[in-house]
């Protein structure tokens, strides 16, 4: 079996495949300016982008983790989500509210997907 | 498709399972909560360690941690203890956010995805 990493930072690798899966890390927005649907967009940006460089896509992701540092910002969120998935091959997913690493944050979403 | 289930915990969780090509850990934490958070991180880490040898892996086939602080501050502090320990070739992908614990004395909370 073979595991490959990709991006890796100091601490972490920003996506990792093993045994036919995906693991994103936990991605956030570069431009932490913008209010969260403007986050949201940024984040599922980049996790196609590491999606393909593991070639795969968004069709194949079976489950999201999206972390939003106050839950009043899920309707938000989820106007770029929506308009990500398009209300197909829906994963499963669980929305909370976490106190993110830095505080201009306000989501970060990690993924696993079926390669 | 064989799942096997070690260290079963007050009737509630396994610490460990592992099924398919992965191993997934409960949430580990310290057991001397008197340590400060690079402390319980070590411990926590160290207890992740021994859970993976019960399912015949290691740190080295980490794919991804999900980390729970009790303050997002101390995100340096336990990253300390997280340098001194992860395969450094073979880092996981990662999310560290803050959380209510169990316990109020625990400081962090660690759990691991792993291939075998």
């Amino acid at each position: 079996m073979t595991i490959k990493r990709h991006e890796p930072s100091q601490i972490l690798s920003k996506v990792v495949e093993a045994n036919g899966f995906v693991f994103t890390a936990g991605i956030t927005a570069d431009d932490a300016s913008q209010n969260p649907q403007g986050q949201t967009k940024q984040i599922l940006t980049t996790i196609d982008k590491l999606l393909k460089m593991c070639g795969t896509d968004k069709s194949k992701v079976v489950s999201a983790t999206i972390w939003v540092s106050d839950i009043r910002f899920r309707d938000q969120m989820n106007i770029e989500w929506n308009a990500w998935t398009g209300g197909k091959d829906l994963p499963g997913r669980a929305c909370i509210e976490a106190k993110l690493a830095d505080p201009r944050l306000t989501v970060e979403i990690s993924v696993i997907a079926a390669k | 498709m064989r799942i096997d289930r070690h260290e079963p915990e007050a009737g509630v969780l396994s610490n460990v399972v592992g099924a398919g090509g992965f191993v997934y850990t409960a949430g580990s934490v310290a057991d001397n909560l008197d340590l400060d958070v690079e402390g319980q991180t070590r411990e926590a880490l160290a207890y992740i360690d021994q859970m993976l040898a019960r399912c015949g892996t290691d740190k080295s086939k980490v794919v991804f941690a999900t980390i729970w602080l009790a303050d997002i501050r101390l995100r340096d502090a336990m990253n300390k203890a997280w340098l001194a320990w992860v395969d450094k070739g073979n880092l996981p992908a990662r999310a560290c956010i803050e959380a209510k614990m169990a316990n109020p004395a625990y400081l962090v909370e660690i759990a691991v995805v792993a291939a075998r």
